[in-house]
């Protein structure tokens, strides 16, 4: 076996482990069966891209064993979305609107800032979409915000890099921006996801 | 009463996949195979099909020393009614092409 497919074959290992460990206990057999039959796979088929799948499986059962809290927590809640969401909104009207004017930005900026931006519109789309109706499951709303994000860098990247850097943005904004996308939404929503996590491991839930 | 969806494109492929033959016992590997579907998408199509009883599932010991059991998989009676029903009910343009080979 050469080291790379030995490499491969550890990491693959690895994620169908951790896949067992995040299964919901309900769906513990479940995570087993899709780990023991990955130890089955002939040479050919990739046990990364098999354990990939166990991991997906695992986590999105856990996400939809999570359950929304009470209308006043959800109302606190969505209260705190939109106070960290509006600027990502504003920055990205802004953003739009510069380059729709022919304010120019580079490709790693489009990147950093398109995705970066994009989440505010969809995050506060998919939160007052989720928040508002307890029937809907937080799993999919982020699965919607993940899936659209990477859409969305994946089209920036791939956008003809006909523009020098972005010159117009205000001294500080960079480093708002990343703090408030990549630091403060990030924080909120993992801290969230474990309030849910929290709530689906009570017994009395 | 219990809301049942239509069963989605995948799940048709399974399966017309498990219906060639009936009471046949198939690895999940041998229907990800099969239907070409992944991992990610085959295993939770066949948690909900065992969840509403049309398949059933066993674990089998490895043939082989050192390997874990292998989860297996076939319709139940009234699977096999379902998958029938199921399969019949597609409109012409979209039948799912038998496979070629099966394990």
């Amino acid at each position: 076996m050469s080291p790379r497919t030995d490499l491969k074959s550890r990491i693959a290992r690895a994620l169908a482990a951790h896949a067992v460990r995040v299964a919901e206990p309900h769906d513990a057999e479940w995570a087993k069966a899709m780990t023991h039959e990955q130890e089955h796979l002939p040479p050919a088929a990739s046990a990364l891209s098999w354990a990939l799948g166990c991991v997906s499986v695992s986590y999105r059962g856990r996400l939809r064993a999570m359950r929304l809290p009470d209308p006043l927590r959800s109302v606190a809640l969505l209260m705190i979305f939109l106070l960290c969401l509006t600027p990502a909104c504003w920055n990205f009207i802004y953003i739009t609107l510069s380059t729709a004017q022919g304010y120019p930005l580079s490709p790693g900026a489009r990147l950093i800032f398109g995705s970066a931006t994009l989440i505010g519109p969809i995050g506060l789309a998919a939160a007052v979409w989720t928040l508002s109706s307890p029937s809907h499951r937080p799993g999919t709303m982020f699965m919607v915000v993940l899936w659209a994000l990477t859409a969305w860098a994946i089209t920036m990247l791939r956008l003809p890099a006909q523009y020098p850097l972005l010159t117009h943005v205000k001294p500080g904004t960079e480093i708002l921006t990343i703090l408030l996308n990549f630091v403060l939404l990030p924080g909120l929503g993992v801290s969230l996801l474990q309030r849910l996590d929290a709530r689906r491991r009570r017994p009395a839930d | 009463m219990e809301r049942r969806r239509r069963p989605s494109r995948h799940t048709l492929a399974l399966l017309d996949a498990l219906i060639q033959r009936p009471r046949a016992w198939y690895y999940g590997y041998d229907l990800s195979r099969v239907t070409e579907l992944k991992s990610g998408t085959l295993y939770p199509i066949l948690m909900r099909l065992c969840e509403r009883r049309v398949l059933e599932s066993k674990w089998q010991p490895a043939t082989q020393e050192g390997r874990p059991p292998r989860h297996m998989y076939r319709l139940t009676s009234a699977g096999l009614i379902f998958a029938r029903d199921s399969l019949a009910a597609q409109p012409a343009g979209r039948r799912v092409e038998p496979p070629g080979e099966y394990a």
